[in-house]
């Protein structure tokens, strides 16, 4: 316990107090003590003076008797005898007011003894008593005269009654003024030290409660400042100790939510990064799936395209095949008829079904199960395409070119097409689809050449950021803007003369990049040429 | 003076040399009287419309023409061919007739949508192909068959 607590310093006022209490207390039991004093001394002063006065009076009685005794001179022995009882009635008196007289004497001190009542008061008053025996007894013998004087020299010392009173309240007042004397010195030394104690005690109080306001404030101020989230101050009291205490408290408490906050702001910034994280985790898987779901898509839309278009373009030639065939039959029923005839036959009219009817029949039949052949060709290599896994690997596209054109030799020679092939950054890719898509796209090249002239044939490639981009370009008879996005369609012939075509070809370069990621696109001008180009990603996903 | 016969064109408009020709001879065969004009696919048919006296030298404009459309076809396709006739203030009172393999209802409703006059389903099954095309002669017969020549006043 520090000597700045507040248990400290309230026991100091409690001390402080207390002492205070008991010097009041004091001081009025010592002012009732004295002023009692004085009250019994002035009550035995009054019993002293009144039965003073009373013995005074008795005595002043004998004396008128003794008087008039003498003058009188007529008295009875039983009035003398009557008057000798008073005498020493009185005197006994006078012997009982000396002991009450001695006894005040004694309760109100010293000093009033010699002043008021000596001794020989008492034996004068005794010799008195003897005196007025004496005067009874002239009386009775009748000696009137010697009576006389003797009660007139004893008359003489009769005491003189208000000097005497005087005297003892002389003595009285002198003992009230000694008493009040030292009451009123007691006062004030009190009164000074009362004084002195309130002081002190509001001095003391004063004191501790500003240190106990300032404390408070800074405790206050401290905790404003920490609900705006400014910890660098420290809270500083110097006392009392229990705020002392409750200062380091609250600094602790301090450092604690600074801590905390600390941690809450990290954690937060920390649960910011990881949101960020997380949504763009998100965002690019939704991405992802909206990738993958437009693919989906497309290749739903594809296949039904294809599933449409191939029954479609199966349905035709099956048409040709059933009513050439019907026909066929009809015809046949006709050539029976001819020659069951009875007589000559008509050799120009067999020839003529021969030649017209039949043979174009059969060329139709013939023509349209061909047709099919190469449509069920073309969608089984759709169909083929992709089912075994991609075998990916880094291709030199250079000497890949170069294969390709090595195979189509025969359609080059034919075609006396040109190629120009610059030199080509490899890829990483199934060499065999590759090599389908570029045979396509060279076919489809040297296929739909614009006759009038030359064919050239170019292949050249550039390098993106993810992925390698393989451009053919050829002088060919273009396609017509509108016919553009239908190109990659399965079954889908620019001109139905050139009949080998099975109407797979770029389906199946849109294929064969589909499963590398890859895009496929086409530029095209009627009449000048078409320009081809597929982009092999780096990293391909599959 | 005497007044003049209107003959009746029939523009087939086929991919397939096989079906164009088992619909001529199918159309002869119910005696409809008309002349048939060949269109390999949309660009010749649109060519015939534009000219028809290229295709046809006794072509005249108070004759009649019915259109029969096959749909899939390489470079113009059907229903090019059916929205230029029928979005063409020239030709759009022309009748065609939708003859194709595929029977889809999005097809149907497309074709339709864009004004054909009659939709028929080309058949596999030969007798049944015949009948179409028998149907489709009766058609043509009983139609009333407007000239280019009043769409032309129009």
């Amino acid at each position: 316990m520090g000597l700045k607590s507040v248990k400290f310093q309230l026991a100091v006022l409690t001390l402080l107090f207390g002492i205070f209490v008991v010097i009041v207390l004091f001081h009025i039991s010592y002012s009732f003590k004295i002023t009692g004093d004085q009250m019994k001394n002035m009550k035995e002063s009054h019993e002293v003076i009144s039965r003073y006065l009373v013995i005074q009076q008795k005595e002043e009685a004998i004396l008128s008797d003794l008087h008039a005794f003498i003058d009188t001179k007529i008295v009875t022995s039983i009035e003398l005898d009557d008057q000798l009882a008073k005498i020493n009635d009185w005197f006994d008196d006078l012997r009982d007011w000396e002991k009450v007289l001695r006894k005040w004497e004694r309760s109100s001190g010293s000093i009033t003894k010699d002043i008021v009542f000596d001794n020989t008061f008492i034996s004068v008053k005794k010799r008195q008593a003897e005196a007025y025996k004496n005067v009874i007894s002239l009386c009775r013998d009748r000696k009137l005269n010697e009576a006389n004087s003797i009660l007139t020299i004893e008359e003489s010392f009769f005491p003189d009654v208000n000097k005497t009173i005087i005297r003892i309240l002389e003595g009285i007042q002198k003992q009230m003024d000694s008493n009040l004397k030292v009451v009123k010195r007691f006062s004030l030394t009190i009164g000074i030290a009362i004084l002195c104690a309130l002081l002190t005690i509001v001095l003391f109080a004063f004191v501790s409660f500003q240190h106990f306001n300032r404390g408070l404030r800074a405790l206050k101020n401290g905790a404003k400042r920490i609900s705006l989230g400014e910890f660098g101050e420290k809270i500083k009291i110097k006392r009392p100790q229990e705020l002392v205490d409750l200062g380091a408290a609250f600094n602790e408490m301090q450092e604690a939510i600074e801590t905390r906050d600390k941690k809450i702001t990290e954690d937060r910034e920390e649960i910011a990064k990881l949101n960020e994280i997380l949504e763009k985790k998100v965002d690019d898987s939704s991405k992802t799936i909206v990738t993958q779901n437009k693919a989906l898509k497309r290749k739903n839309a594809e296949l039904e395209q294809i599933l449409h278009a191939a029954s479609h373009d199966l349905r035709t030639p099956l048409i040709s095949i059933q009513g050439f065939s019907e026909e066929l039959r009809a015809t046949c029923e006709v050539l029976d008829k001819e020659l069951s005839v009875e007589g000559d036959v008509d050799k120009n009219k067999l020839k003529e079904l021969f030649e017209d009817d039949i043979s174009l029949a059969l060329n139709y039949i013939v023509n349209g199960s061909k047709r099919m052949e190469i449509l069920l060709e073309g969608l089984l290599r759709i169909s083929r395409m992709g089912r075994d896994s991609l075998k990916i690997e880094d291709i030199d596209m250079n000497e890949l070119v170069q294969v390709v054109i090595d195979t189509l030799s025969i359609q080059i020679e034919e075609s006396k097409a040109t190629f120009k092939v610059s030199e080509l950054a490899p890829c990483k890719g199934d060499p065999s689809l590759i090599e389908q898509v570029l045979t396509n796209l060279f076919t489809n090249a040297i296929k739909y050449r614009e006759p009038t002239r030359e064919c050239v044939i170019e292949v050249s490639s550039e390098v993106l950021t993810d992925s390698v981009k393989y451009t053919v370009k050829d002088n060919g008879i273009g396609i017509a803007e509108e016919n553009l996005p239908k190109v990659f369609n399965a079954f889908y012939r620019v001109d139905e003369e050139t009949i080998e075509g099975d109407g797979v070809g770029l389906a199946i370069i849109n294929r064969a990049l589909d499963l590398h990621n890859g895009i496929a696109t086409v530029e095209s001008e009627l009449g000048v040429g078409s320009v081809f180009s597929f982009e092999i990603p780096n990293n391909i996903v599959i | 003076m005497t007044e003049y016969v209107p003959s009746l064109n029939i523009l087939i408009v086929e991919d397939d040399d096989g079906a164009a020709h088992l619909i001529k001879t199918n159309l002869k065969r119910t005696g409809i009287e008309a002349k048939f004009i060949r269109a390999k696919d949309g660009e010749e048919a649109i060519a015939f419309l534009k000219s028809p006296e290229l295709a046809n030298p006794a072509f005249s404009f108070k004759d009649k023409v019915v259109v029969l459309l096959d749909i899939r076809m390489p470079k113009v396709d059907g229903v090019q061919v059916l929205q230029f006739i029928k979005q063409s203030e020239f030709y759009k009172l022309l009748p065609v007739i939708m003859f194709t393999t595929s029977n889809r209802a999005e097809e149907v409703r497309r074709c339709y949508e864009a004004g054909c006059n009659f939709y028929i389903k080309k058949e596999v099954d030969y007798k049944r192909f015949s009948e179409k095309i028998a149907s489709l002669s009766a058609f043509i017969q009983n139609a009333e068959l407007p000239v280019l020549e009043v769409s032309e006043n129009v």
